[in-house]
């Protein structure tokens, strides 16, 4: 019985594991630390197996521990970011964890905006983009329900348009003049 | 915008629109161009942030740290014929080595202090998994 619901975690585990990565290099900012924190919060989940109500979504329970595994981390190096525990104030600031994937100016100035988002919708950013949840599992995590999520993907999604607009890495190319489109 | 309507335009930037729902934000769009390109923005911005997942994930290479439970019996019966038998070989070598007369002394006193390292370091190992048996160091989970 026990083994039985070890495997079907292991397997949930195996397939949450590359989502947590992705949230944790984005808290962590750094490629070991990231890996080491998800190895730490798999181990925490299987050592805490019969806790887990195979009811509920797996996801965000995972993603709690992830966090916790994460919030540990900076704690231990006493950094200012330990005190930060919503999930969308959790992006590192380390310069390896954008400065790693972005080589254009446009990845930067959406990096940038990303960053300016208030908390409530960089939460929704972080979790639908980089973590790839789904709506059910952002609603659980965020513990709001279902048709905020939505709506605040929607204004999230609005505010990264209104704040890329003016910037010349993303402005549409102009149309021929006098060409149909 | 109504609600609706932002939930559409959530799911097709998301790519999870239903064949209905795609037909509605069609005849929606085609009488709104400009939510049309506001659209495309957002599908522009999602591919730039799906592609930053992309390459982390590709980084990880993220495994697990432990296998199923009847993995766990092979493995770890597997661990223990090899490690004894191997101790058992080398034993018995050591043992003809410090037998044998006609092994100068001195490669006798290094096999034995060679085997007496190997001896200290194993009990190490050993002393220190034995130690680690049965703890959950990880025990508190939700806080």
């Amino acid at each position: 019985m026990l083994a039985a619901v070890s495997d079907d975690l292991h397997g949930r585990l195996q397939e949450a594991l590359p989502r947590a990565y992705v949230a944790a290099f984005r808290i962590l900012g750094d490629r070991d630390e990231a890996r080491d924190a998800c190895h730490e919060a798999a181990q925490r989940a299987l050592g805490a197996a019969r806790s887990y109500d195979s009811g509920r979504p797996f996801y965000p329970w995972f993603h709690r521990i992830v966090k916790n595994c994460c919030l540990d981390r900076l704690s231990a190096k006493k950094t200012a970011r330990a005190r930060e525990v919503e999930v969308g104030d959790e992006v590192s600031d380390a310069p390896g964890a954008e400065a790693l994937l972005m080589g254009d100016q446009k990845a930067q100035a959406l990096a940038r905006a990303i960053r300016s988002l208030p908390e409530e919708l960089r939460a929704v950013i972080e979790l639908r983009h980089f973590q790839d949840a789904s709506y059910a599992d952002m609603a659980e995590i965020l513990a709001v329900p279902e048709g905020t999520v939505m709506s605040r993907l929607y204004r999230a999604r609005q505010r990264l348009r209104e704040a890329l607009a003016d910037d010349p890495a993303f402005s549409r190319p102009e149309a021929p003049a006098g060409g149909a489109r | 915008m109504n609600t609706e309507l932002e939930t559409l335009l959530v799911k097709a930037v998301d790519g999870l629109l239903t064949p209905d729902e795609q037909a509605r934000l069609d005849a929606y769009l085609a009488e709104h161009p400009e939510v049309g390109e506001a659209l495309e923005d957002d599908m522009a911005i999602k591919a730039i942030t799906d592609g930053w997942a992309q390459r982390i994930q590709a980084d990880a290479d993220i495994e697990p740290p432990r296998p199923s439970g009847p993995a766990r019996v092979v493995l770890g019966t597997g661990m223990v014929l090899v490690v004894g038998a191997v101790t058992a070989l080398m034993g018995f070598a050591l043992w003809m080595t410090l037998r044998d007369p006609a092994v100068p002394m001195l490669v006798r006193a290094a096999v034995a202090a060679g085997a007496a390292g190997a001896a200290g370091l194993l009990g190490y190992v050993v002393k220190v998994r034995l130690r680690s048996l049965g703890r959950d160091p990880y025990r508190e989970v939700d806080r």
